[in-house]
């Protein structure tokens, strides 16, 4: 049973309202809690990097983005039930001010020394899932069994649905000290043509830190690039249903995912 | 808090560095005490303003004394031309006056050797200006502003302090610090010759000198210091903090002539 009383040391996120309303906190967990993160972390890029996509370990699987990544799945150590809990997703939501799903995707992503600079993109985007959560749980996406961008299954008889990110919250650990001029942050922006270097806000790869964000149309963000140490995250999303983005932004808001 | 036809007014103070180490200590050790204009360069000051409040994330909804009397933040390159008319003139129209001025901005830059100025002449003059010109520029700005009346002045006990450091009154040898330290041993004598002149409209300037924080200080101590300088009575004084405790170093007036 996930204690978030415990499990949490900072009891003060800072809301900020620049470029577009966000959430960051330092010291977010208790230090027993961040040590088994970290861990976990370590405990799965222990398994390799790989230069082709491969779902059992850090891999090159997100088109155009220089990262490796691993997703959320069955399998993962201990520590990380926390973030997978119904506590932690209604946590998140509440924070956020989102009526959220209960269905979530995220993963683990490792930016090596000298990654290039990424693309302001705002995540507002589909997020395809089969199975429901249940009241008491969470949904995680399955990736084996329905593509998380477009909804296709090899499986016949999956009935798969489609939702929009909702949330989107970035975890730093297992990073070396971080100081001005490594690089490496989650940059922000008020409008997405933005030169990526001329961000209007920064959440810098601090070990236990977060960024929190409702995904809406004007959410941009960016990877940049991260100089001379590799940077470490975890990443993941919260939905919600497809009605509510249409209904406050219009038909058009959601970005689909490219072909 | 003083009263004035019977109600309760808070006086307002004007802030520089707010987003360093003390000018955010002091926010949150006084925010309740001052209308503080909280002016920073490059990061906001962590404490509640219009651009940030905290949330605890297991109750957001719980109205956290944090929130209560938030800074108003105001981000401006106090070294541009127009820099310091920019946030008096937003201090003005903000809460209608200027009753404590705080320079806590400051440029902490060291440099290999005071003989090697002219390959860093421009960088030494940048330290020149924020550490020396600026502060007495914003006095200068606020008394032509607003401070003429004496007889408000002196009821008000309108001040400046000024952030000095203990290496305005001495040598660190080997430190890098020779610009920096004559940049403050400046300050400290513009500060006895504005305390001079301001004393003519009643309006107290004093400077507080303190050791390295928060190694060898807590920045609290120092925060408690600028208010010690704020609250009393002193003029064109030097309160000294350092390792052994604190005292004063008023300044020599002579008695005639020049030297």
């Amino acid at each position: 049973m996930v204690d978030l009383e415990k499990s949490l040391k900072n009891r003060r996120w800072q809301r900020r309202l620049s470029p577009f309303p966000h959430f960051v906190a330092n010291d977010v967990f208790a230090d027993n809690v961040y040590h088994d993160l970290e861990a976990g972390y370590k405990e799965i890029m222990a398994r390799g990097l790989s230069d082709h996509p491969d779902p059992a370990r850090f891999s090159r699987s997100v088109s155009g983005y220089d990262v490796y990544a691993f997703n959320f799945q069955a399998g993962m150590p201990e520590a990380f039930e926390i973030l997978l809990s119904r506590q932690w997703h209604d946590m998140i939501a509440a924070v956020a001010g989102i009526e959220a799903t209960g269905d979530v995707n995220g993963g683990f992503h490792h930016h090596a020394a000298g990654s290039g600079n990424g693309k302001p993109h705002n995540d507002l985007n589909p997020g395809w899932f089969s199975g429901e959560p249940s009241p008491a749980g969470i949904n995680l996406a399955n990736h084996a069994e329905c593509n998380y961008h477009h909804g296709t299954s090899k499986k016949s008889h999956v009935v798969t649905r489609e939702t929009v990110r909702a949330a989107a919250l970035l975890i730093y650990l297992n990073n070396p000290e971080w100081k001005e001029g490594d690089g490496g942050q989650t940059a922000l922006y008020r409008v997405r043509t933005q030169d990526v270097e001329a961000a209007d806000g920064h959440a810098a790869p601090i070990n236990n830190s977060l960024l929190l964000f409702e995904c809406t149309p004007h959410s941009y963000h960016a990877f940049i690039g991260n100089r001379y140490h590799p940077r470490n995250s975890i990443i993941m999303w919260l939905h919600r249903r497809v009605e509510d983005v249409v209904n406050r932004w219009g038909p058009r808001a959601v970005v689909k995912w490219p072909t | 808090m003083e009263a004035k036809e019977g109600i309760l007014m808070k006086k307002t103070c004007l802030l520089t560095g707010a987003g360093g180490r003390l000018g955010t200590a002091f926010c949150r050790l006084f925010h309740q005490k001052y209308n503080i204009i909280a002016v920073y360069r490059n990061r906001a000051p962590d404490v509640a303003s219009q651009l940030q409040q905290y949330v605890d994330p297991l109750d957001v909804d719980k109205d956290l004394p944090e929130n209560a009397d938030p800074v108003y933040a105001v981000q401006a390159n106090l070294s541009d031309p127009g820099g310091v008319d920019y946030v008096v003139d937003i201090a003005l129209a903000k809460w209608g006056g200027v009753d404590l001025l705080v320079n806590a901005a400051g440029d902490l830059a060291r440099f290999n050797s005071v003989c090697d100025f002219d390959t860093q002449a421009e960088r030494i003059m940048e330290q020149m200006i924020l550490n020396v010109f600026v502060p007495i520029r914003l006095a200068g700005a606020v008394a032509s502003k607003f401070w003429r009346n004496r007889s408000d002045n002196r009821s008000a006990n309108r001040s400046v302090v000024n952030v000095s450091s203990t290496a305005g009154l001495k040598v660190y040898p080997g430190a890098g610090q020779g610009y920096y330290s004559a940049s403050k041993a400046a300050l400290n004598f513009l500060s006895f010759h504005e305390a001079h002149e301001l004393s003519a409209m009643g309006v107290r300037v004093n400077v507080l000198a303190p050791n390295t924080f928060p190694t060898i200080l807590s920045t609290d101590q120092v925060a408690h210091g600028v208010e010690e300088l704020a609250a009393g009575d002193k003029n064109g004084e030097v309160l000294v903090l350092d390792r052994g405790g604190q005292h004063y170093h008023g300044r020599e007036i002579s008695s005639g002539g020049y030297g």
